[in-house]
């Protein structure tokens, strides 16, 4: 009888539980009807047989609970178009022929992810696609925000760290090309690439507008949303890191 | 043979054909990790991967029918002989729904929803029929009747409107982590009982002490989607808890043979040990999303899958010699597939999630470490495969 009455005990207390925890836990949430219709994509694609949003789903891709901020909305558009052109050397994502339409209606759901309250908390460090940090990087404050040391470290941090990820798209290795080129010497070319321009200049309108000077074969696809979540001291800390990659000392 | 038991054993053959199948689709998805795919395109991971675990999921569900019945005392067999051909068609949809590409988009639960409902309504069904004898209703049936219950409904929940993605992501993971934590758990638990009347002492306490544990280590699964400190508190109680009962009920009593040997010490390494660990708010949000998660599901499924394995080989009554061959192939299997996800999970989670080396560099550090798991899905689909031929050569004789 003892046994019969814990078990019950338990059986109920659980099922209480977890109505609480349900209860407590969510609130309606304000879903655009753009969002929702990316979620309708979501759903009916099976991207979450791959990806992971906060952690849950398939483990075969990257989490993409931050990916709208991390790359914004142009590159993840030029990547939707042809996925396998963008990593070709790694895994294939299949190409689900999105329209315009769709493909802006799943990157209003991915926006939208990225801004729920849980997104804030999850997860203690960003998670990124490729490139991010090395164990070299890794001094760097938790938070990922480098505020002490010169602006050269500083820049060093943000190469790799939200919100710059510059590591994502570019390498410091020669000729190794991610997404865009190489940064390896850049501080040498910079100086070369546009009479008249300093290498300074150049770098800042490189970062702040992409469009200005596309390296000659590449697409213009970088990241053009720089100029709104970089401070001007971000920038000038970029900078002063890419001045110091030359041919011949690149990664100091 | 009694009528009963052949029911039992035409279940338990059509659990053999789907963990065939499994075995062959989860190697297929497997190998994608490696990069040798000439399927990359044709056949993507998302839909392969879909698939095996669908056909997982109904081999172990039809599994635990065959239990039902093979350790029923007497069964309304008219009604479940139309029920058994009920669950051959719902079979043969669900195949018919993967191979064409026609699952849902819902990871983990990816069977359409029609399918969801008609599996619902059959399993209560057979529950039903073989609960309205009075002779099946022993403290084990009841418990077995309530661990097939919540498989086969917890599924719907998160087809209820509404169609918010946080709350559905939430109850799905919910759902998945209390079929895995609480179901299968309350099932090894009455099965366990069956095959050793002696340890049906404590069955009601051991039970509700995993009950409980099992539904405060599914709240954990809330951690990254939608915790607040009230669900992060239980999810540590829980940690603190699921060792401990684990251990009461592996004390319980000696055991019968040496698949339930291996499920309850299996059960103790995923649900007991790995389960809690990952459960645990501060280990649960480096962790989440990574290999680990997916070690300790694959662990707690393949050990309700020895438990069902052998009541198989009981109720078949087959060659013991073969039988042990299979058993070490599976063990080894087994071993091998779960500490290489194990270790795998381990080094992603210091690279991506400490180093932030990003996702796809860490991939290739991971490499020797998918070839390990693949080879042990592999040795997993021979043991799978010896242990059917065994089951039907039999059978002929």
């Amino acid at each position: 009888m003892i046994a019969r009455v814990f078990f019950a005990v338990c059986l109920l207390s659980g099922a209480l539980l977890v109505g609480a925890a349900l209860g407590r836990a969510f609130t309606a949430a304000d879903l655009p009807p753009d969002a929702a219709s990316g979620y309708a994509i979501w759903l009916n694609n099976s991207c979450a047989g791959c990806h992971t949003l906060y952690g849950q789903g398939g483990a075969y891709a990257p989490d993409l609970t931050h990916i709208y901020t991390q790359r914004g909305p142009d590159y993840l558009r030029e990547f939707l178009a042809n996925p396998a052109a963008f990593h070709p050397d790694q895994r294939a994502m299949p190409r689900f022929g999105l329209s315009q339409n769709e493909t802006d209606q799943l990157l209003a759901f991915l926006a939208w992810i990225n801004t729920q309250p849980a997104a804030t908390n999850w997860p203690p460090r960003p998670i990124f696609v490729s490139g991010g940090g090395t164990a070299q990087s890794a001094p760097v404050a938790d938070n990922g925000d480098p505020t002490a040391n010169s602006p050269v470290e500083r820049g060093r941090a943000l190469f790799s760290r939200a919100p710059a990820i510059c590591s994502t798209c570019h390498s410091l290795e020669p000729d190794v090309i991610i997404v865009g080129p190489s940064l390896y010497g850049i501080a040498d070319r910079a100086s070369e690439r546009v009479p008249g321009v300093s290498p300074e200049e150049y770098l800042r309108v490189s970062v702040l507008d992409p469009s200005a000077f596309v390296v000659p074969g590449f697409n213009d696809v970088m990241q053009k949303n720089f100029a709104d979540t970089l401070t001007s001291e971000n920038v000038s800390d970029l900078i002063a890191f890419l001045m110091t990659l030359e041919a011949n000392d690149a990664n100091p | 043979m009694p009528i009963r038991e052949r029911l039992a054993l035409h279940f338990f053959g059509q659990m053999l054909v789907l963990l065939l199948l499994y075995a062959s689709t989860a190697l297929l998805s497997a190998v994608k990790f490696i990069g040798l795919d000439p399927l990359e395109t044709a056949l993507p991971y998302q839909q392969i991967s879909a698939f095996s675990h669908v056909l997982l999921q109904a081999g172990l569900l039809t599994g635990f029918i065959g239990v039902g019945l093979a350790l029923a005392a007497r069964a309304n067999l008219p009604v479940l002989r139309w029920l058994a051909h009920g669950w051959t068609l719902l079979l043969a949809l669900t195949f018919a729904a993967g191979a064409f590409g026609l699952l849902e988009g819902r990871h983990m639960l990816e069977l359409p929803p029609l399918l969801d409902i008609i599996q619902a309504a059959l399993i209560i069904a057979v529950i039903a029929a073989l609960l309205s004898h009075p002779q099946n209703r022993a403290t084990p049936f009841f418990l077995w009747a309530l661990a097939l219950a919540i498989c086969a409904l917890a599924p719907l929940v998160p087809l209820l409107p509404p169609a918010d993605p946080l709350r559905d992501q939430a109850l799905s993971s919910l759902v998945v982590s209390l079929i895995f934590y609480l179901a299968y758990a309350l099932a090894a638990a009455a099965i366990c009982a069956w095959l050793v009347p002696s340890s049906a002492n404590r069955l009601l306490l051991n039970a509700g002490l995993l009950a409980f544990t099992g539904v405060l280590l599914s709240l954990a699964a809330l951690n990254t989607v939608a915790a607040d400190d009230f669900s992060r508190g239980l999810a540590l109680i829980g940690a603190l808890l699921a060792p401990l009962a684990y251990l009461c009920w592996l004390s319980a009593g000696p055991v019968a043979d040496r698949w339930t040997q291996l499920a309850l010490f299996a059960f103790l390494l995923s649900n007991g040990l790995l389960g809690a660990l990952l459960a645990v708010p501060a280990i649960s949000q480096w962790t989440q999303g990574t290999r680990l998660n997916e070690a300790h599901l694959t662990l707690t499924a393949l050990a309700a899958l020895s438990l069902l394995l052998g009541v198989a080989l009981k109720t078949r009554s087959a060659n013991y010699k073969n039988s042990l061959l299979a058993f070490w192939v599976f063990l080894a299997g087994l071993v091998l597939s779960s500490l290489a996800l194990i270790a795998a999970g381990l080094v992603q989670t210091y690279l991506e999630r400490i180093l932030t080396i990003g996702y796809l560099d860490t991939q290739n550090f991971l490499l020797p470490l998918y070839i390990f798991w693949v080879i042990g899905l592999l040795i997993l689909a021979l043991a799978i495969t010896l242990f059917a031929f065994n089951f039907v050569r039999r059978q002929k004789i």
